[in-house]
């Protein structure tokens, strides 16, 4: 297990170096000079200079490079152009607003799409599996900023039961916190939600297809008994690996939803740094996404291997 | 004794189950919509720009079937018009990161070795990206606007296809026929062409109506950002995105450009689901021995 993990972690450190050359890339590609979006149109060409040299623009790029990624692995991302405020910090910040939405999303995710798709796989070939089927369709082809605005249009702004937008902090009032969050957190789970709903359904009527349900079958179990005790435990793994790799479409998810809400986490942060042109922000935020959906893709490896003690590493 | 039943002349029975099939059914007049919407839409210009300054924001009416926006302009005309960016997406963008991604595929998965090596490390990175995350990130350095974000949806597109061709290519590359090929000394580019290519059609039109609905998803987010479309251009995303300062007053300003790309994304992924289904049932057996 332990050689597995190092051969695992050893994987992502060219999938890093290509990430981090894409982010540096990308940013040397602006047009024009970002002492102009610092110091402003007026300022004089010898503070031009002088900004520039210390923010080392004038090394060779290929310095550059190992400077921007020798920061970020000791955690330093550089400074905002437009506040001077460490990039870091900034970031961390934002995260207690994403993490805690995405946990949300998660949480409903079980709650809502595992039975979903379990009694579309019971009741399969009936008008509840027919009806359910379409509308993770439906689900699945809603981008996530109409669906936003639908359900604050009929839940902030009808019925009124809900909170449009806007966020309040979990430290200052828990339950306004709570009630903000879960339009918002709603929106990034529909996705996820049918996603898991759709590969549970198909697992589970793989599994209960299989012989060992048919012998439970035979030996006059009861149904409820086959489906949770025996077939849901084998149906369950492949869906751990899905839900892992719609981490990267839920993080997409919430950076138009927290737009949408207001909701002042990494997503606000990308659009609104990409608006004001503030790229050491754009640049250590996205890396700090990317970095942390490939976390969460490995632990989903970890996990699939606990799940199923056929696997051995 | 000889059984003669006489089956009926079945030449083509992908399209016979596509015709069984009622995802197809809703997918197809649904695009040929989004297609003759966007036909119309260069006919369209003077009417969308038009402003009726006596009825802002206005509901809907015998003038204005679905009422009008916050500057008096005809939320219909505006819809019908904004099919032609979604269009270009579902075209372009996604056209351009089929062919660019499949000369990719093709190359990595026939020639192997450190070409294989190199592109497949760089499509794991552009892969570890979250899909509009990437998007954004492009459109940051390239700037806001259509032509931008068709290019930023291109450039996230590619890898997808590069990754799915190249499999396929890697398991095609050992059959019998491609090795002949090789053997009376067909050159690379014809066996890549004549002998690869055309297995991988089914697969790739699968696909691409898959990432096409992914796309024009993207692109709505990025113009409901106000990355995309800039105004006054119409795009459905962006309308959504103005409707939303109105939703309490003129809801139908968001609710219908927003039903337009819900269908148009469904209409996609159901197409994809009904072809691949059709395309499953009857695949050619090509060889016993993979």
């Amino acid at each position: 297990m332990t050689a597995y993990l190092i051969r695992r972690l050893a994987q992502l450190v060219p999938v890093l170096i290509v990430v981090s050359m894409v982010l540096f890339a990308l940013l040397r590609l602006l047009p024009g000079d970002p002492t102009t979006e610092i110091l402003g149109q007026e300022a004089s060409e010898a503070d031009r200079a002088a900004l520039r040299a210390d923010l080392g623009l004038d090394d060779p790029v290929w310095l550059q490079y190992l400077n921007w990624t020798g920061g970020a692995l000791t955690g330093d991302l550089g400074r905002s152009w437009l506040t001077n405020e460490p990039v870091g910090a900034v970031i961390l910040d934002r995260l207690p607003a994403t993490v805690e939405l995405g946990l949300i999303a998660i949480v409903l995710t079980v709650l809502i799409g595992l039975p979903a798709g379990i009694i579309a796989a019971v009741r399969s070939r009936t008008k509840t599996d027919a009806v359910m089927t379409t509308a993770s369709v439906f689900a699945l082809s809603t981008p996530h900023f109409y669906l936003a605005a639908l359900l604050i249009l009929v839940f902030g702004l009808w019925l009124r039961i809900l909170p449009p937008s806007g966020y309040v902090p979990f430290t200052e009032d828990p339950l306004q916190n709570l009630l903000h969050m879960v339009l918002p957190a709603i929106t990034i789970g529909s996705t996820i939600i049918a996603v898991i709903m759709r590969q549970t359904r198909g697992s589970l009527l793989a599994a209960l297809g299989e012989d060992y349900v048919r012998t439970a079958r035979a030996s006059g179990l009861a149904q409820r008994r086959i489906v949770t005790v025996y077939a849901l435990r084998n149906a369950v793994v492949p869906v751990v690996t899905v839900a892992a790799l719609q981490i990267g479409a839920l993080m997409s998810a919430t950076v138009v939803t927290e737009a949408v809400f207001t909701v002042p986490g990494m997503g606000t942060l990308i659009v609104n740094a990409i608006f004001s042109r503030d790229l050491p922000i754009v640049q250590g935020a996205v890396l700090v996404v990317v970095v942390f959906v490939l976390l969460v893709n490995l632990l989903a490896d970890l996990v699939y291997a606990r799940l199923d003690p056929r696997i051995t590493y | 004794m000889a059984m003669t039943t006489k089956s009926p002349p079945r030449e083509r029975p992908v399209l016979d189950s596509l015709r069984r099939d009622r995802r197809a059914w809703f997918a197809l007049p649904v695009l040929a919509l989004l297609v003759l919407a966007a036909a119309t839409a260069p006919f369209l210009d003077d009417a969308v720009a038009d402003t009726d300054t006596d009825n802002l924001l206005a509901g809907p009416s015998a003038a204005h079937l679905l009422g009008t926006d916050e500057l008096g302009r005809d939320i219909l005309v505006r819809v019908i018009a904004g099919a032609l960016v979604t269009f270009e997406v579902a075209t372009i963008a996604v056209g351009l990161a089929l062919v660019l991604g499949t000369a990719l595929g093709l190359v990595a998965g026939y020639r192997g070795g450190w070409v294989d090596s190199v592109l497949m490390r760089v499509t794991d990175g552009l892969l570890a990206f979250p899909l509009l995350v990437l998007a954004l990130t492009v459109v940051a350095a390239l700037g806001p606007g259509l032509r931008n974000a068709l290019i930023a949806i291109a450039v996230v597109t590619t890898p997808r296809f590069a990754r799915l061709v190249r499999g396929e290519v890697l398991s095609l590359r050992t059959r019998e026929w491609v090795s002949a090929a090789r053997i009376v000394g067909v050159g690379t580019p014809t066996i890549l062409v004549r002998h690869l290519l055309p297995h991988l059609a089914g697969t790739l039109l699968v696909f691409a109506a898959l990432q096409a609905s992914t796309a024009i998803m993207a692109e709505a987010s990025l113009s409901f950002l106000g990355l995309g479309v800039q105004p006054p251009q119409p795009g459905w995303g962006g309308m959504v995105a103005s409707g939303t300062a109105h939703l309490d007053s003129t809801w139908a300003l968001s609710v219908f450009p927003g039903l337009a790309i819900l269908l148009t994304i469904a209409a996609f992924n159901l197409l994809a689901d009904a072809v691949r289904d059709a395309l499953d049932a009857h695949r050619p057996v090509l060889s016993p021995i993979r």
